[in-house]
Order: C-alpha cells, then sequence, then structure tokens
C-alpha cells in the first residue's frame, strides 16, 4: 500500500508536536512554572523566543508543556470510550432482539444530549479536574462508537462467513473475537482518530472555562484562558498555544480522513466484476 | 434507428496493480456494426465490460486507456466530459447491470421517470407521459399507468428493468449498451429480460452491444458475437455460425462446459504460460509454437475471425 | 439418515399481525448416499429449508431426524458434535470467508473449534482436503479478496469437508460462477461425492445443473412443496402445473 506524501507531512507534523511535548522538560529553556517578576510580558527575544507573561514565566517553555496533558487526556479519554462503545456496540449488533433494543435505547438518549451542554454540565457539578473531566469526555463520545460498532457488527454478521462459523460449531463469544472485531475494528481506529482530534480540543475549551485542567498547569487551553484579557498588549499569548491546538487537532482529524482513505480500498481486487 | 458504426482501435485498457499495470484490455480491435446486436461473451476477468464501459469512458480514474474509439467522427477516448455527457444517454445508452440498484430507493418511479425526461427528452408534460407509458406498454408491461407511484423495491426484478431499459430510452439514443443483464438472475426472470431486450431491439434500437456471460442470452439475442479471453479477442463470427460451430479452443471448451451440454469443464492449467497465445497454458491443442508466439487473427470463412495457429 | 418432518418457519413483526408463511410443513427423507435437489423461484423457501436443517436458524414447528436424533430438541451445547457431520456452502464465495483473514487461518478454524489433533495434524488434513478440492498450497496466504470467484468457492468446499461432514448442503453454490468455473466446481464435487460417499442437498436454479448432479427433486413454490421424485421424472414428466411452467420457461423461451 501506498503511503501518499501529505499523509506523510501529516504524520512528520504531527510527530513533532508529540515529540516535542514528551521532551518537554529536556527542551524547554526554562521551567514552566518559574516565576520572574522582573520580565512581565516582554515580547519576543533572544532569551525568550516567545516573550514571557503576565507573570514573566517563559511562553515557549509553556507552550512545549502545554501539549502533555491535553494529549494524554484526549488519548486516554477516547481509549475509554472506545473499549465502552466498542463492548455495547458489538454486543448489542451481534445478539440483536431484546438486548439491541435496551441498548440502542440508552445509546439514544446520549446521543440526543447536547455534548458541550453535558460536559460542562457534568464538569460543573463534579467540579474541575482530572476525573471529572475523562468522565465528562466519556460520557460525550462513547456513542459514536457503539453505534458505529453496531452497524458494523451487524453488517458483518449478515455476511455468510459468520453463518459459516456457526455452523461449524464455532461459540458467539470466538466470533465476536476472531471474525467480527478484526473486520470492524479498521472503522474504529478512523473513529478513534478523528475523535482524539477533537478531544484535544473539548480539553482545550473545558479549560479555557475553568473546568478542565487548573491554573497554573501549563496547558494550552489554561494558557489561553489565562491570556484572554492580554490579547491586545501581548498576542503572542494567546496565538501561541492556539495555534498549537488548531494545528493538531487539524492534523489529527486529516489523518483520520487519510486513515479512511486506505481502509476502504482492496486496492488490489479484481476489476471486471 | 440506424446511427453509425462504433470502430474500436487498438483499445488497451490497464489498470495499476501492485507491481507495475494489469492489463485488462490488451490490443483489441473490434467494429460494432450498427442496425445489430453485438454480443461481448467471456468470463469475469476476460475484460468484456472493461471494453464496454470504455465507449462511454465510465472507468474509473485509475484506468489507463490507450486507443481510439470512433463514433460519428470523434473519438471518444478522446472526448471532453462535455461531449461525452450529451452522448451518454442521448446517443448511446446503458443498461447498467443490477435493474434494483440502478434506481434510487427513496423515489418513486414515476418521479425517476420525469427526472430522465427532462434531462435527455425533447417531450415535456402530457407527451412526455404518454411517450414513457407507451415505452413501458410496448417492453411488455400490462398497467404502466400504475408504476408511477410505487418504489423499486415493491417491484421485480424483471420490472424494474424494464423501467431502468425505458429511462435509458427516454433520450431515444442512437445506440444500446447492456451490461450483464441476466448476471444472479433465475430463469424465470431470465427469460423476462430476454423478452425486454428483443423487445427494444426489433421496435426501438436496432445497434446494440450486449456484454454478457451468458451464452444462452448470446445466442437467442446476437446477430454478431465476439468472445473475450483473458483481454484478448479471441474469435468473432455471425451468432449462429458462431454457436453451431466454434472455432478456437477456447470458445468450444466454453461450449462444452455449459450445463445443457454435461458441463465438461476446461482443463485447469497444464503447462506454463508461454509469451504467445493466452489459452497456450489451457489449451489441449497447443502446438510449440503456441508457447512462444502470438497468433494473428485469421480467417477460415467468410465473416469469422479467429485468434489460433490452427486456422493460420 | 436425514427425515423431515412437518418444517414450518414463519416470520410476523414484533407487534404480532398477521405472520407471513416461508416455509408449510414440508416433509421429506434422505438416504444415505444419495442428492436431493431444490428447485423453485428465489423467495420459495428452499434456503430457509436447508438453513433450518442445519439450525442455522431456528424453526417454529416440525422435527429434523438426523440419524434418528431430533436436531430441533437438543441446546445449541448438545448440537455442537451434530455440527460437524453437516455442512453447507454458500452461492456467494468471496461472503462466506473472513475477509480479515488469511485463507489458511479460515481453514483452521474448523479443526480448532472442534479441536482436532495438534497443529501439525491439522495442517496435514486441510493438504489432504486441499488436494482433493484442487486447491494449491499457494493460496493458503492469500486474502480472500485475492483469490477468484472459483479459488474462493474451491477455498469453503474445503473447508466444509474438513470435518469429514455426512451431508453437504450446496446452496446455489455454483451459480455467481462463470460457466467454465461451474463446469470445473461441478465435476468436482461429483468426483468428491462419491469418494467420501457424501449425501447431499442441492439448491439451484439451473436445471440442467440439478438434472446433471441430483438423484431426486423437490420442486417448492411458496413455502410447499409441489412436486418430488426422481429428478429425470420430475423434469420430463412434470405432474404439476407450477413445476410444468418452471420448466417450460427454462428450456423454452419464446
Amino acid at each position: 500500500m501506498r503511503v501518499r506524501r501529505s499523509t506523510w507531512i501529516l504524520i512528520g507534523i504531527l510527530a513533532i508536536l508529540v515529540g516535542v511535548s514528551m521532551l518537554a522538560p529536556v527542551l524547554a529553556p526554562y521551567e514552566p512554572n518559574a516565576i520572574d517578576m522582573s520580565r512581565i510580558q516582554e515580547g519576543p527575544s533572544a532569551a525568550h523566543w516567545l516573550g514571557t507573561d503576565n507573570l514573566g514565566r517563559d511562553v515557549l517553555s509553556r507552550v512545549m508543556y502545554g501539549g502533555r496533558q491535553s494529549m494524554l487526556l484526549a488519548v486516554i479519554a477516547t481509549s475509554c470510550s472506545l473499549l465502552l462503545g466498542m463492548t455495547v456496540g458489538v454486543v448489542a449488533g451481534y445478539f440483536g432482539g431484546f438486548i439491541d433494543t435496551c441498548l440502542t435505547i440508552v445509546s439514544n438518549i446520549f446521543q440526543g444530549l447536547p455534548g458541550t451542554t453535558l460536559m460542562i454540565a457534568i464538569a460543573g457539578i463534579m467540579g474541575g479536574g482530572i476525573d471529572s473531566l475523562l468522565l465528562s469526555l466519556v460520557l460525550t463520545s462513547w456513542v459514536s462508537f457503539s453505534r458505529l460498532a453496531r452497524g458494523e457488527t451487524m453488517a458483518v454478521c449478515g455476511e455468510n462467513f459468520i453463518e459459516g462459523e456457526r455452523s461449524v460449531g464455532a461459540g458467539s463469544f470466538r466470533i465476536i473475537v476472531r471474525n467480527v472485531l478484526p473486520n470492524i475494528i479498521g472503522n474504529l481506529a478512523v473513529v478513534f482518530t478523528t475523535r482524539v482530534g477533537r478531544a484535544v480540543l473539548s480539553v482545550a475549551s473545558l479549560s479555557f472555562l475553568g473546568l478542565g485542567l487548573q491554573p497554573p498547569t501549563p496547558d494550552w487551553g489554561v494558557m489561553i484562558s489565562d491570556a484572554r484579557g492580554m490579547f491586545r498588549s501581548s498576542p503572542l499569548l494567546v496565538i501561541a498555544p492556539g495555534a498549537c491546538i488548531f494545528v493538531l487537532s487539524m492534523c489529527v482529524n486529516l489523518l483520520g480522513d487519510a486513515l479512511r482513505d486506505y481502509m476502504d480500498v482492496r486496492s488490489d481486487a479484481g476489476f471486471d466484476k | 434507428m440506424g446511427g453509425e458504426d462504433i470502430q474500436i482501435r487498438h483499445l488497451t485498457v490497464k489498470f495499476p496493480a501492485r507491481e507495475g499495470w494489469s492489463v485488462a484490455v490488451d490490443d483489441i480491435s473490434l467494429d460494432l456494426p450498427s442496425g445489430q446486436i453485438t454480443g461481448l461473451v467471456g468470463e469475469s476477468g476476460s475484460g468484456k465490460s472493461v471494453l464496454g464501459m470504455s465507449i462511454l469512458q465510465l472507468l474509473g480514474a485509475s484506468a489507463k486507456v490507450e486507443g481510439e474509439c470512433w463514433y460519428e467522427g470523434k473519438n471518444l477516448y478522446r472526448a471532453k466530459e462535455k461531449e461525452l455527457e450529451k452522448i451518454r444517454g442521448g446517443q448511446i445508452a446503458l443498461i447498467p447491470q443490477n435493474p434494483n440498484q440502478s434506481l434510487n430507493p427513496t423515489m418513486r418511479l414515476g418521479r425517476q421517470l420525469r427526472e430522465v425526461l427532462r434531462l435527455h427528452g425533447n417531450r415535456t408534460g402530457e407527451q412526455g407521459r404518454q411517450y414513457v407509458l407507451d415505452l413501458l406498454r410496448e417492453l411488455g408491461m400490462d398497467r404502466p399507468e400504475q408504476i408511477g407511484r410505487s418504489y423499486s423495491f415493491e417491484m421485480s426484478g424483471g420490472m424494474n428493468q424494464r423501467v431502468v431499459s425505458a429511462m435509458g430510452l427516454c433520450g431515444e439514443p442512437q445506440w444500446m449498451i447492456a451490461d450483464e443483464p441476466t448476471k444472479g438472475l433465475d430463469a424465470v426472470l431470465r427469460r423476462q429480460v430476454y423478452h425486454v431486450l428483443k423487445e427494444i431491439s426489433e421496435n426501438r434500437i436496432r445497434s446494440m452491444l450486449l456484454i454478457t456471460h451468458d451464452l444462452q442470452l448470446a445466442w437467442k439475442l446476437c446477430g454478431r458475437i465476439c468472445v473475450l479471453y483473458s483481454g484478448v479477442l479471441v474469435e468473432q463470427g455471425g451468432g449462429s455460425e458462431l454457436f453451431r460451430n466454434p472455432l478456437h479452443p477456447y470458445t468450444r471448451g466454453l461450449f462444452e462446459s455449459l450445463p445443457a451440454k454435461g458441463m465438461h469443464p476446461i482443463p485447469a492449467p497444464v503447462r506454463e504460460k508461454g509469451e504467445g497465445c493466452m489459452f497456450y497454458n489451457r489449451c489441449p491443442l497447443a502446438k510449440e509454437r503456441c508457447g512462444r508466439e502470438r497468433p494473428g487473427e485469421y480467417q477460415p470463412e467468410q465473416g469469422r475471425i479467429v485468434r489460433c495457429f490452427l486456422y493460420a | 439418515m436425514l427425515e423431515v418432518r412437518e418444517l414450518t418457519k414463519t416470520y410476523g413483526s414484533l407487534f404480532g399481525g398477521k405472520r407471513f408463511t416461508a416455509v408449510d410443513h414440508v416433509s421429506f427423507s434422505l438416504a444415505r448416499g444419495k442428492t436431493l435437489g431444490f428447485a423453485g423461484k428465489s423467495g420459495c423457501g428452499k434456503s430457509t429449508v436447508a438453513r433450518m436443517v442445519l439450525r442455522l436458524i431456528p424453526s417454529d414447528g416440525g422435527e429434523v431426524l438426523f440419524h434418528g436424533t431430533d436436531l430441533n430438541r437438543l441446546s445449541q451445547r448438545q448440537l455442537i458434535p451434530w455440527r460437524k457431520r453437516m455442512q453447507i456452502v454458500f452461492q456467494n464465495p468471496e461472503g462466506s470467508l473472513d475477509p480479515s483473514r488469511k485463507v489458511l487461518d479460515s481453514l483452521m478454524s474448523p479443526l480448532a473449534v472442534h479441536r482436532w489433533g495438534n497443529r501439525g495434524e491439522r495442517l496435514e488434513r486441510i493438504e489432504q482436503m486441499a488436494s482433493l478440492t484442487y486447491l494449491s498450497t499457494e493460496l493458503f496466504s492469500r486474502y480472500p479478496h485475492q483469490l477468484s470467484g472459483g479459488e474462493a468457492q474451491r477455498v469453503v468446499l474445503c473447508r466444509a469437508l474438513l470435518l469429514e461432514p455426512e451431508l453437504l448442503v450446496l446452496d446455489e453454490a455454483t451459480s455467481m460462477l462463470d460457466m467454465s468455473v461451474q463446469a470445473q466446481t461441478m465435476s468436482m464435487l461429483r468426483e468428491i461425492r462419491q469418494k467420501l460417499g457424501l449425501t447431499c442437498i442441492f439448491i439451484g436454479h439451473d436445471l440442467d445443473v440439478l438434472r446433471w448432479f441430483c438423484d431426486d427433486l423437490i420442486v417448492m413454490h411458496q413455502g410447499r412443496i409441489i412436486e418430488q421424485g426422481p429428478v429425470e421424472e420430475v423434469l420430463t414428466h412434470p405432474k404439476a402445473e407450477r413445476t410444468r411452467a418452471m420448466v417450460e420457461s427454462f428450456y423454452n423461451w419464446e
């Protein structure tokens, strides 16, 4: 399978973003939370490439650190959603009938709730913090996995090969693990990628609203929130973390799209059919 | 009703494969004479659909088409998308493979027919309606007035075939290409499709290209038959002569494998494929020369062309 | 060997209403080594009968006696040892193989389900059956979409034979294949049937194929058996009006 050059560029940008975040403790020129009251809201200089914020903290170092938690949280939350949604969806799709009806009703309820509002409500009720952030992310995104998994499972189960497995006497668990999951995992992976991109945005917005990660954690959302009053005097304080969020979520989303393209091509299948 | 002949010259179609190209149609030159049904017969992988679809440039973007296809003084392979749009449906209609899937299940059939009329026909309103009704009646539908409010899934495959055919005929084309019209149908439907095509060829469009693997259908309908084997045109001839006396070893094998003839299979490859004839590795009559050299086109009888050294 | 009595299947909506009878009190018996054909229009219930015989779908009444045991009374667990004694091959060869798994993997699966031997023995058995179905071992490492229709159908057949079934159900097994491939597959099937002494149920709509392969024939219409008897007899001297029409429309197109 040939990978297009644009995809390699995406992967490259993502690798840089992730790599810099992971190696932030080594790469960052300053401690992200080191306050230096002598240099407040300075512009870019040789010492501080992106300037300093209202507490004299180095913006470049904070931006480098700022993706660590949102990325990690986004991946963890989306993985939990995937596990939950996939289990529910596959069970509903495979067994059908009453189980399916119940699970579909539950999914529909969650589907009907407005995502962002629900997230704000959960985070608001439970207070800010990582656990409430995780919970609200999972609760608002598992449905997209369960719906997809259910549909895909039903489609796969309509194929003869599942009937063939059953006719040799294979049990449900064996069929699900060995025949259903491998055939639906590709499409789920596509949604997973797209969802990670969205979760990054959600973490940032919740943090911006003060419901997610809390200051002084160096986080892009928190940084934008902190700096929103200073946009006129030092625009870099907002632009730098904002650009990072933008590039990260865009790259992840585009990668998801690219993944989808590779998934549904059986490129060397017969042509005269 | 006449239209002109379609002349295909040195057509080669390739698709990108894992390594290099896979050749679906290999240097085929062929005349499709107007005024009769030409059958393009072969099995899956023979390139018959690719050849048929190439005429209307309906192959995917990945296909590489070389050669020429002349129709009314134009080379269709070089034609602009705008011109092609006019030709498709307007001059050459395509009846697609699966009638049930070619109709929109969420739209009533009447509306779909009106849409096609609006796009292609020169008739509007009541006149157009009457024209379509006549068409459907001609195709053997008893009460065509009633289908307007139905959906495709409420109808049998044979009925949908008639509707799709009527759609193809709305623009009063000169040519029609029918792609595998009987694939996967049971005996009853297959007979219905046969009657629809026969009806069309007798009363509406005499020039037709029938792409099929269904030898019986080809035999019943076609004035001329071309047999394809792995992208190569192995035999051409008049319909009844070809069936009475097939010349190429592959054609013979194909006929022998018909259920009515006792299903004697063509042998599995018995030797390595050579540089020469495509059928060399399975041919019961192969000579040493067949593995080395590609046979040219020979003409043992008037109107028959065969690519085999047996007739050199 | 197989005796089916008053087998019935109805479909209805969840909330009652008029139920649709797909299979209506079908009875027949099949002796060891014989092949029984099913003919009829698409949707006449012939595939449903086959699936009920194998208990791939539950029936709504009637008995399926296999060697005297009523399969309808067995639980799924009790059914497992019976499963390997009967196998089915479907119409659509590509859909009958898991697209995400290589051919060898798909072939291993029935043996693994029944905990048959160790890996070496399994491989040996697969190779044995592969040679019977003219499958080259080169195909083992391919994925289903890299196979031609005929090759895929031979893989499916090989897989069905691995567990040494006594009863093989062929549900329109060759109707999607090209003429020459169908001829190849059918002659192979006839050869295998004879070698292994298989009992077969063959569902099809090509009367010539049915005539060529079957001993007896059942003609169904709207869920009911309208005629049954020796295949030659039924097709040359049809008694029921619909059978006559079917034979007529198959051989005479005008």
